[in-house]
């Protein structure tokens, strides 16, 4: 069954736009090529795609060779934000970008009801 | 423990992570994924982050070999790991002449962040539309008069193949050691003043 | 040794500044894809350089190409120019012998060569695609010869400014984040276009292509196109611009309440990681020790 972009791109949206400090999202492949995306003005959609499918390979790797088990998520603290990078099927990882007022509790809940809503797309 | 930091470069389906798979002791550390790009055509997956594979020879001795990401896509992968490299070799395959470009564009870049030594190692040279090694030389932009790179033909499946070319690489660092000193030890033998 | 291949992977313009620098001799055959259904239009074409120049071109093999060019143009009545051809030295190019009998000017020469070379050559960088054939064996054949020549590059030129279709040549264009680094000493004797000329100016390394394209208020795509002209003509090569993995942004000291920026100004060492510095070369490689090096060839011959 063919992938529905169109929506995709439509959660990706509303989830950018409705979750407070929310910067940007991004739906990948793991080989680190873009779904959808709505990103920060200047941010590269390819080069953020490489980079998430990059970290999120390495991830699984300390995961499994560090005996941490699977890997639902892998978080980027930085001094001005935060870049958190969530498994979301076998075909896809989540990028979201939020800035340093976000509050990580609710910033976690919205994540996990935006990769639940994808996941039923990408089945 | 002394470590010395290969790199292992080149186009995609050049024979990175096979290389780094055959001479490797311990088993590689991978990041494939599943190729959902051109690259499917050429092979199943394709590394995303970097391949790691290590030849201990001493106690305290080691060799660490790193294989890149093809994609101009991961090119910061490429930045991080040739930053650290001792010296890199960059695999061609000799019958993909339409990579020729690409594989020069890669060589710029990475001479422009790096003067560790390369060498070049011509893949698939048994292959009939293989191309000669002075031909794609040529091709990568060594012309007449430009200093060339030491070249090896190389099997990437092969291990006397690829203990081969690392050799080739370790010597070919090795001379310019010689030839040079690195500047860190020249400073560090100058008197504070 | 024969060099072949299919010009959508190894670009027309590659080939020639291949031969260029190559400084080859030989005959390079060009075979249009798909093959031309027309029985009127010829199948092959036919270019032979020497010394990476070029020296002739023909649509046909049987040596009668620029035999047939005179008869075209009418200069010498219908099918003389085969029989004055019969009574040339062997060897001199025919168009010298030609002019030496007083048969041909030297402007009616230059006029064929340029027939020959400029627009039957210029004609072929629009092929989708086709096979290409070098063969080193092959040497200009002197009934097709004007005596004339010109560098392989001085073609490339002139075909790719006269492209109007870049989709074959699309992944080959170089990258518009990419800035550009001149390959020669001083300036270029190629005769340049003002665009190119333009161009020409920006190559300091730092500057994307799509800054130049800004600068210059040409469209990105224009830009890739004449940068695209003057890298396969040797003159310049693509550099990737060296730039940080991020751009950090300054601390916003004056929104911020004074502790905070205090806190922010001393990081405390075991929290913060030590940011990476992308602008230093080498910074973190150390040489590697002579007798570690003399163990791991030691090692290596044992195992090769």
């Amino acid at each position: 069954m063919a992938i529905n972009l169109e929506k995709i791109s439509a959660i990706l949206q509303n989830f950018v736009s409705s979750t407070n400090d929310v910067q940007g999202a991004a739906l990948v492949t793991p080989d680190g090529l873009p779904l959808a995306a709505t990103l920060p003005g200047g941010m590269d959609e390819e080069r953020v795609s490489a980079m998430s499918a990059a970290m999120l390979s390495l991830g699984e790797r300390i995961g499994g060779e560090l005996a941490r088990g699977s890997i639902d998520r892998i978080y980027v603290e930085g001094n001005t934000g935060y870049g958190i990078l969530t498994s979301c099927s076998e075909d896809a990882v989540f990028l979201v970008l939020a800035s340093q007022a976000a509050k990580q509790g609710l910033l976690l809940l919205e994540i996990k009801r935006a990769v639940t809503e994808l996941k039923t797309l990408l089945q | 423990m002394e470590i010395m930091r290969l790199v292992v470069t080149g186009p995609v389906g050049a024979g990175k992570s096979t290389f780094i798979r055959t001479i490797s002791e311990i088993e590689v550390v991978d990041t494939d994924r599943r190729a959902t790009d051109e690259t499917a055509d050429l092979k199943s997956s394709t590394t995303v982050a970097f391949d790691f594979g290590r030849l201990q020879f001493g106690p305290d001795t080691a060799l660490h070999l790193y294989g890149t990401p093809g994609q101009a896509r991961f090119d910061f992968m490429w930045d991080i790991l040739i930053r650290k490299a001792h010296a890199y070799i960059m695999l061609v395959a000799a019958h993909r002449p339409h990579e020729f470009r690409y594989s020069r564009r890669m060589l710029a870049f990475m001479r422009q962040r790096s003067d560790a030594p390369v060498i070049l190692g011509l893949t698939h040279m048994d292959l009939d539309k293989a191309w000669s090694q002075k031909d794609i030389l040529l091709a990568l932009g060594y012309v007449k008069g430009s200093q060339q790179p030491p070249v090896i033909v190389v099997n990437p499946t092969d291990q006397q193949s690829t203990t081969r070319a690392i050799l080739t690489l370790v010597q070919y660092y090795f001379t310019i050691l010689q030839a040079a000193p690195h500047p860190q030890v020249y400073e560090a033998s100058q008197p504070c003043s | 040794m024969a060099i072949t291949g299919h010009l959508a992977e190894f670009s027309l313009a590659e080939i020639f500044q291949f031969l260029e620098q190559g400084h080859k001799t030989g005959l390079l055959t060009i075979t249009p894809l798909p093959e031309p259904t027309d029985h009127h239009t010829s199948r092959s074409h036919y270019i032979w350089f020497q010394q990476g120049r070029i020296t002739t071109a023909a649509n046909r093999s049987d040596g009668r190409g620029l035999v047939t060019l005179i008869d075209k143009r009418g200069w010498l009545g219908s099918h003389a120019a085969g029989r004055l051809l019969k009574s040339c030295d062997l060897s001199t190019p025919a168009g010298l012998c030609f002019k030496s009998q007083g048969i041909l000017e030297a402007d009616q020469l230059r006029m064929l060569f340029y027939i020959q070379v400029m627009q039957q050559v210029c004609a072929l960088f629009a092929l989708e695609d086709g096979w290409f054939h070098f063969d080193s064996s092959q040497k200009t054949p002197l009934s097709e010869a004007t005596g004339l020549s010109a560098p392989a590059l001085d073609v490339t030129l002139s075909g790719l400014r006269a492209l109007k279709n870049w989709t074959v040549l699309e992944e080959k264009l170089p990258d518009p984040n990419a800035a550009l680094i001149s390959m020669i000493d001083g300036k270029p004797t190629l005769k340049l276009k003002q665009a190119e000329w333009q161009v020409w100016e920006f190559t300091d390394g730092r500057t994307s292509l799509k800054e130049i394209a800004k600068h210059l208020q040409l469209s990105v795509r224009q830009i890739q196109q004449i940068a695209f002209r003057l890298i396969v003509v040797s003159l310049l090569e693509e550099v990737p611009i060296l730039k940080p993995v991020s751009t950090p942004q300054p601390p916003l000291i004056s929104s911020q309440p004074p502790k905070a920026a205090a806190a922010e100004a001393t990081p405390s060492p075991a929290k913060k990681l030590p940011p990476s510095s992308p602008e230093t070369v080498n910074a973190t490689r150390e040489p590697v020790s002579q007798s570690f090096l003399n163990n791991l060839m030691g090692f290596l011959k044992n195992q090769a």
